[in-house]
């Protein structure tokens, strides 16, 4: 999954309708259902392409996101935790993904484990939001750094693979 | 909130749920799986340049092949990586690949098949079936294909994809009916020719390959469809041939010869050989420029011959053909004139008997002017002289542009201030008979009224004939010269020889008178039974003489010998004679050279007494000299008394002129020949003359004789006395040396004495 085909997959997915934020109640609500639905279709395709990489869930009121996510470098299986939290301001804030075990271990990172996505994924949401949501940030921010990270790390023997 | 619990519940579905390719490989996966085999090795596979698809050799191969066939049989390399998306060294290594093992050619980097070549010969049959001859060169521009490719596609396909009996000669393809097309238009063309022409210029006349025309001529010639040969490459027709034989043949029968350069207008190549075929090998003479019959050569021969036997001569003019050049009658007269010679004019022949008439007519005014040159002092020369005139007179030649420049009249006069200051004896020689002179002889001679200067003289004849004599003549007179001069040298030396001969008679005479006193001695001695010291006495004194008055009168002896066997010493390696430097018999050695010249007998006696002499036998010397003296031709009396008593007197004579008180009493007197001279002339006195040399063991000699052996009469003691003092005083002269002088002085006046009371 590279760069170039960012645009490819975020077309993939249909876009957001609803427009709330997690203090925006039954608005919330919907749009909630709408990321699911989109999730679900993401993981659906992900499945039939024989490209499934990650696996997520949340509490109730769908503010906090955890699971796993995994990257194949080499033959070789890497996986790591994966957390979020959906912003107040979501969705003009975009979600910012954490994978905590890899904090300290690349400087493409914020404190905390929180992957730096400035450059690629931050000008792509502000560009479509409010219409990107969870779906779209798995596939065109943690995908593509995982695609671009984890052989660098996995050649300088940062990470290890999972057993 | 249900419907979030739904959707919740949905999503663990999915996440769980194993998808729809499941079981099927991803893009990814297959990607990864084949570049792991690759790199094992396990499988070998080719790239296309998108990198989209794998392609296996074998696929690629079939993919080539299948685009061959699209394209029809012919297919550049070059286009195969646009239309198959392989690279195109991929495609190359393939391509070889498949000509290998597949009948395809690739060619100039195209693919070429068989289905294509089959167009080519499809196309190929049609335009020859058009027009019956077709160039290769043409069809290598038409389909842009190497000559020696479509040669060999044409010569593999010939009998099943061409007409039939169509064949490939050179480079050109043509069918059977033009080809017996071709050959009836040369047989046309050659049975029309009347003269050689040559093969090329019918060639791009009548626009026929060369090489076929050549083929195809000799072909012809072979079945004897056309009559004539090749030759150099000229196509020579029978007919032309016979012309030239025709032409040669008629004229030679009409003029009994035939110029070569008549047949060289012919066209013959080779006159000589031509001759020799048509007329006949040995039927006539080749000369330089014409072929002579044989009975046209006997026809001149006979007149030569008759010439000859005449003494005359005979113009050529009149007999031989007017074109015949100098060479040719040179040549001619070579064959015919054995005993006759060609004027330079070529044109007179003159026999050897009438050149001799001519040379004897010069004989005696030759003498005469011969003998004027001798008294002028001209000598003939040594060889040396000839060698080194030579060398100059030839250098001279090349100084002056050379030629015969010096023969002619008017160069002779212009010259003749120059030759005057460095007349050589060559030159006068030369010059000493002039064609002028000859002229005048022959015109006025009574032997050769032909030459009479009158109107009905043939002067060109004349003219020659003076400038042919010039030279024998010249050789004739020196000839003459050099015997005339031998002739009045001879009269000079027999004189200078009469000389010789006297002293050497006198010499000889001188001898014998010693050789008769020494006799004498012995008698004397044996009487007085003194023989043993006889033996010791003479034993020096023969060998003296032996070295000295024998030596010397061997010497002219053999000199006057050699004037009489006519040996000429100046051309022996001889002793040179001090005063006169002239050749002449000094010691054995030079005896030895002069008298091998001798005649056997007399080289013999020779070398006898020379042997005799080295071995210093004065008396086997004597005896044989006197017994062969006759047999020498010298003219030699032998001793009788009136000889001895003259020479006795002569003797006595001489050794009294020496011995006289105002040579006793110079200041500058020389005690020992002195002594000497006395002592001998005492000897003479007594009867037994020596002729001894002032020497210490002659002086004791001649005292021992003279007193111990009374030879002398009357002899008192006092004289014996001076004798011995005298003897003493010899010796004293002998050892005392001249840096001495006051003991020289001290014995001067004593001795002086001494030989003033020995002459009383």
């Amino acid at each position: 999954m590279e760069f170039s085909n960012l645009s490819d997959s975020l077309e993939k997915l249909p876009f957001i309708k609803t427009v709330a934020g997690p203090l925006d109640g039954d608005q919330w609500i919907e749009r909630l259902k709408e990321e699911y639905t989109v999730l679900i279709q993401y993981i659906q395709a992900n499945k039939d392409d024989d490209h499934d990489w990650f696996e997520i869930e949340s509490n109730e009121d769908g503010t906090k996101w955890t699971g796993k996510c995994w990257y194949i470098h080499n033959f070789i299986k890497y996986e790591f935790d994966l957390q979020f939290e959906i912003p107040a301001t979501y969705p003009s804030t975009p979600i910012e993904m954490e994978l905590p075990e890899l904090d300290g271990k690349t400087h493409k990172m914020y404190r905390g484990g929180k992957i730096c996505l400035d450059i690629h994924f931050a000008p792509l949401w502000q560009k479509y939001q409010p219409k990107l949501g969870i779906a779209h940030a798995l596939s065109a921010a943690l995908g593509p750094w995982l695609a671009a990270e984890i052989p660098v790390l996995a050649e300088q023997g940062v990470v290890k693979p999972s057993s | 909130m249900q419907a979030i619990l739904e959707l919740q519940r949905q999503l663990k579905a999915v996440q769980q749920s194993k998808g729809a390719q499941a079981n099927k490989l991803n893009e990814r996966n297959v990607v990864d799986i084949i570049r792991k085999l690759l790199e094992d090795n396990k499988i070998k596979l080719i790239y296309t340049q998108d990198g989209k698809e794998y392609l296996t050799n074998e696929q690629l191969e079939k993919e080539i092949k299948e685009l061959l066939q699209e394209s029809g049989g012919r297919l550049s390399v070059l286009e195969i990586p646009s239309h198959l998306g392989v690279n195109i060294d991929v495609v190359e290594r393939s391509v070889d690949q498949i000509v290998k093992k597949n009948k395809l050619n690739l060619i100039n980097g195209q693919l070429i098949s068989e289905i294509y070549i089959d167009l080519i010969m499809e196309e190929v049959y049609e335009m020859l079936s058009d027009k019956g001859l077709l160039v290769l060169q043409e069809l290598t521009t038409k389909y842009n294909l190497p000559l020696d490719f479509i040669k060999e596609s044409i010569q593999h396909r010939m009998e099943y994809s061409l007409p039939q009996g169509c064949q490939l000669q050179g480079n050109s393809l043509m069918t059977k009916t033009f080809a017996e097309r071709q050959v009836c238009k040369v047989r046309g063309i050659l049975r029309g020719v009347t003269r050689p022409v040559a093969l090329s210029a019918i060639a791009t006349q009548f626009k026929v390959e060369e090489q076929k025309l050549k083929n195809i001529t000799d072909q012809l010639i072979k079945e004897s469809q056309i009559k004539g040969k090749i030759q150099q490459g000229l196509f020579i027709p029978q007919a032309f041939t016979q012309m030239q034989e025709g032409a040669c043949r008629a004229f030679y029968q009409q003029n009994r010869y035939i110029e070569y350069q008549m047949l060289s207008k012919l066209q013959v190549q080779k006159p000589r050989e031509f001759i020799e075929q048509v007329i006949g090998k040995d039927k006539g003479n080749f000369l330089a420029n014409f072929y002579i019959s044989k009975d046209f050569v006997q026809q001149i021969e006979g007149q030569v011959q008759e010439i000859v036997e005449n003494g005359s001569y005979l113009d050529l003019s009149h007999i031989v053909p007017s074109p015949f050049r100098d060479q040719d009658i040179q040549d001619l007269v070579n064959i015919v004139g054995d005993q006759c010679r060609l004027l330079s004019s070529n044109q007179h022949i003159v026999s050897e008997k009438f050149i001799q008439k001519c040379l004897e007519e010069f004989k005696v005014s030759s003498e005469q002017i011969a003998i004027k040159n001798i008294k002028k002092g001209i000598k003939p020369q040594t060889e040396e002289q000839k060698k080194t005139q030579q060398v100059q007179s030839t250098n001279k030649k090349g100084k002056g542009g050379g030629g015969k420049g010096g023969k002619k009249k008017g160069r002779q006069q212009d010259d003749n201030d120059e030759e005057v200051k460095e007349i050589t004896v060559e030159d006068q020689l030369q010059i000493n008979i002039t064609e002028d002179m000859i002229k005048e002889t022959l015109s006025s001679s009574s032997n050769f009224v032909e030459f009479k200067d009158t109107p009905n003289r043939d002067d060109y004849l004349f003219d020659t004939l003076a400038e042919f004599l010039h030279i024998p003549l010249n050789k004739q007179y020196q000839m003459i010269f050099i015997e005339v001069f031998a002739r009045q040298s001879t009269k000079q030396n027999a004189s200078v020889n009469k000389n010789l001969e006297q002293e050497v008679e006198e010499n000889f005479q001188t001898l014998q008178f010693m050789f008769k006193q020494l006799e004498l001695l012995r008698k004397i001695m044996t009487q007085n039974d003194k023989e043993k010291e006889f033996d010791v006495i003479s034993a020096p004194v023969k060998a003296h003489w032996c070295k000295t008055d024998a030596q010397v009168m061997l010497n002219k002896l053999t000199m006057v010998q050699a004037f009489y066997n006519n040996v000429d010493l100046n051309n022996l390696a001889l002793s040179k004679d001090p005063k006169t430097q002239q050749n002449t018999v000094l010691n054995a050695n030079d005896r030895k050279t002069v008298a091998k010249q001798f005649q056997k007998h007399v080289t013999a006696i020779f070398e006898q007494a020379g042997l005799y002499l080295s071995n210093k036998n004065f008396d086997d010397f004597m005896t044989h000299l006197s017994d062969n003296i006759k047999n020498l031709g010298a003219r030699i009396k032998q001793t009788d008394k009136k000889i001895e008593k003259k020479i006795k007197d002569q003797l006595s004579k001489e050794l009294k002129d020496q011995i006289t008180v105002d040579k006793i009493e110079s200041p500058l007197f020389d005690f020992r020949s002195l002594l000497i001279i006395i002592l001998n002339n005492r000897l003479l006195e007594s009867g037994v003359y020596l002729n001894l040399p002032n020497e210490e063991w002659a002086c004791k000699i001649m005292t021992n004789l003279l007193i111990n052996h009374g030879i002398e009469s009357n002899m008192d003691e006092k004289k014996k006395d001076d004798l011995v003092q005298a003897t003493q005083y010899y010796s004293l002269h002998c050892w005392t040396k001249s840096e001495d002088k006051e003991k020289i002085t001290e014995i001067k006046e004593q001795s002086q004495n001494l030989l003033l009371e020995l002459i009383k």
